[in-house]
């Protein structure tokens, strides 16, 4: 028998029995949705993790926040010194602001659309990203072209802009803007791809959200010199021990009279991970158990479909079908209603992962976590179901005669 | 064509064995329009399920030809039914959601026949039991006399030498009977080698040898 024949016989049977069809077909799509949820949040925050670890130019066990519990005037001092120290390799701060500034129309209308929700909505505000200049290697910027700015052409006149890919072919290197009280000019442009951390990282980092880069493709960044609410991130030299660095940054504070608070990003990261980490743990319980009562239920519905359509089978083998065909047409039904499943899983997991990430969902997470993780592997996930599915039946039906399956009474 | 020596079908259930042939030996040539007749449970239908291997004897030999049926494997049996039998059933075991012409049509797809063969043989097989007509009417809405010409085509559409009969008129009227005996003898004067179980002696007499069965032997044959 063709298998296209065998596979018109599995359609077949599955629209003749169709209630039976979408009640197996909810039950395992309940299990690939645990499987896709256990995995998605197994593969968000890996994707987080390896965010961090691409931006920061010396991942997140050397990278680390100073909080200052006050802020007093000392604390640009504290910055200054620890910038000083070889122990620390950059220090400073990140924001992202905005400017209505005339003189920036043109970067404007350049960046409309672009930037965050928030200043996309407001008309005629250009979002800056903030970086303090001693920052500027706290994620290895890479510029396509101009020059980083050197500690020597630090003005208290001139502000330096970088701008994103986006503004290369439309804005000249040198152009100046004139501001209220600073002159504003373009130092290059950043390399297509290029990420900054994103500035809110300093209040904690969420494991699961994988908007935590910025992508710089349309924004302009600005060197300045003042520290920024929240705190300033460092990361250590190379030789420094985490514990030396800890203490220079503490003795540095003790010494202006601040209080401050220090922390490493991947500590940080590891505490708000511990929550999806344990959500993951009960996600893969709950799994186990609904997986195994579907495959059980799946086996027992198969086998009781087999009972009522056992005459259809045997008429089958009176016919010339043969083992292999009657196989055929149950790994077929079996494969139909896990894509079914899986495609009912898919759309189902779409609103639910758009939800968690608070309606921000961008293409990039989505592609490389529920695209390139969550979904082939639940697809891979399938073999096995079917495949456990379709024992019971062939089990049964190897073991009973064609003409017990057409029912004679032997007589 | 047919030779069973010595073969005895024992069913087992977790309590209970129950014999249902013992040691029946027999032979059936080619072309031979033979009835197995006995009363209820002497097991008419397990001889016939044994020669269409559609059931395992439990010891003994079947020969068919020069092969040993009995020793084949399952898969072996499979093919072996699908090259050398058609069934027709008592209750005509049609597939009641396929049309007339979708049901003659299916021993056609088990064998890989090509679509437009597969036309032109339906028709003629259709034709030949008289239901041609019918093609396109699903089973269910068709007589019993009409729904067994159906399934004696789809025999037919397996294009064996062997035509194996389940009380072919015991789901129909007398006169409806007559016309299906008659096209099984037609059939049978064509070549084809037939085999039938029935409880009804008039209709036994109508085939050229009757075997008979009594409590799982043969009596006479």
């Amino acid at each position: 028998m063709k298998n296209r024949i065998r596979f018109m016989f599995a359609w077949h049977k599955i629209v003749l029995n169709l209630k039976s069809f979408i009640s197996s077909i909810l039950v395992m799509t309940i299990s690939l949705i645990l499987i896709a949820f256990a995995l998605f949040f197994y593969h968000g925050t890996k994707y987080v993790e390896n965010q961090y670890d691409h931006i920061l130019a010396k991942g997140m066990s050397r990278s680390g926040v100073v909080s200052f519990i006050s802020h007093t005037n000392r604390d640009h001092d504290v910055m200054n010194e620890l910038y000083n120290t070889k122990e620390i390799e950059s220090i400073g701060s990140t924001l992202l602001g905005g400017n209505d500034f005339e003189c920036f129309s043109e970067l404007r209308a350049i960046q409309s659309g672009h930037a965050s929700d928030y200043f996309n909505s407001i008309s005629g505000f250009l979002e800056i990203l903030w970086i303090n200049k001693t920052l500027l290697d706290f994620s290895e910027l890479k510029l396509d072209t101009g020059n980083m700015l050197t500690e020597q052409e630090i003005s208290d006149d001139v502000m330096y802009m970088y701008l994103g890919s986006a503004y290369k072919d439309k804005i000249e290197l040198g152009t100046t803007y004139e501001g209220d009280n600073y002159k504003y000019e373009v130092k290059g442009f950043l390399e297509p791809g290029s990420t900054w951390i994103e500035p809110e990282t300093i209040n904690g980092i969420h494991a699961t959200d994988a908007n935590n880069v910025l992508d710089l493709e349309h924004s302009v960044v600005v060197a300045d010199n003042i520290i920024h609410i929240g705190g300033i991130f460092f990361n250590i030299s190379d030789g420094t021990t985490r514990d030396e660095a800890v203490k220079v940054i503490t003795d540095v504070a003790d010494k202006h009279g601040t209080e401050i608070t220090v922390g490493f990003l991947d500590d940080m990261y590891e505490s708000e991970n511990e929550d999806t980490k344990l959500l993951i743990s009960y996600i893969v319980r709950i799994m186990a158990v609904v997986v195994f009562s579907s495959l059980v239920m799946i086996s027992c519905l198969q086998i009781v479909g087999i009972l009522n359509g056992r005459r259809t089978y045997g008429i089958l083998y009176s016919i010339g079908a043969n083992e292999r065909d009657i196989g055929s047409i149950i790994i077929y039904e079996n494969i139909i209603r896990a894509l079914f499943s899986f495609l009912l899983c898919g759309i189902s997991i779409m609103p639910i992962v758009y939800s968690w990430y608070g309606g921000e969902m961008l293409w990039s997470p989505f592609k490389e976590i529920v695209l390139q993780k969550v979904l082939p592997v639940v697809l891979i996930s399938l073999i096995p179901i079917v495949l456990i599915s379709c024992i019971a039946p062939l089990i049964f039906l190897h073991r009973t005669t064609p003409s017990q399956l057409i029912g004679g009474k032997n007589d | 064509m047919i030779k069973l020596e010595n073969v005895t079908k024992i069913y087992k259930n977790k309590a209970v064995s129950t014999t249902a042939l013992r040691g029946i030996s027999l032979s059936i040539e080619r072309g031979e329009f033979v009835s197995i007749v006995g009363t209820s449970g002497c097991g008419k239908t397990t001889l016939l399920n044994i020669i269409g291997c559609m059931d395992i004897l439990t010891d003994g030999k079947y020969f068919y030809d020069d092969v040993c049926v009995s020793d084949l494997s399952v898969k072996e049996q499979h093919q072996f039914r699908k090259e050398h039998i058609g069934f027709v059933f008592q209750h005509f075991e049609l597939m009641n959601n396929y049309t007339v012409y979708e049901n003659v049509e299916m021993p056609l797809l088990a064998r890989n026949v090509k679509k437009s063969e597969r036309k032109q043989k339906v028709d003629s097989y259709l034709d030949m039991v008289g239901i041609l007509e019918l093609a396109q009417k699903l089973p269910s809405h068709l007589s019993g006399g009409q729904q067994q010409r159906c399934a004696i085509a789809r025999a037919l559409a397996t294009e064996t030498e062997l035509i194996i009969a389940d009380e072919p008129t015991g789901a129909i009227d007398s006169r409806t009977s007559a016309g299906i005996m008659k096209l099984l003898t037609n059939l049978n004067e064509k070549g084809k080698t037939i085999i039938i179980v029935t409880h009804d002696i008039n209709i036994a007499n109508q085939c050229n040898r009757i075997i008979e069965l009594e409590d799982g032997k043969l009596v006479n044959s």
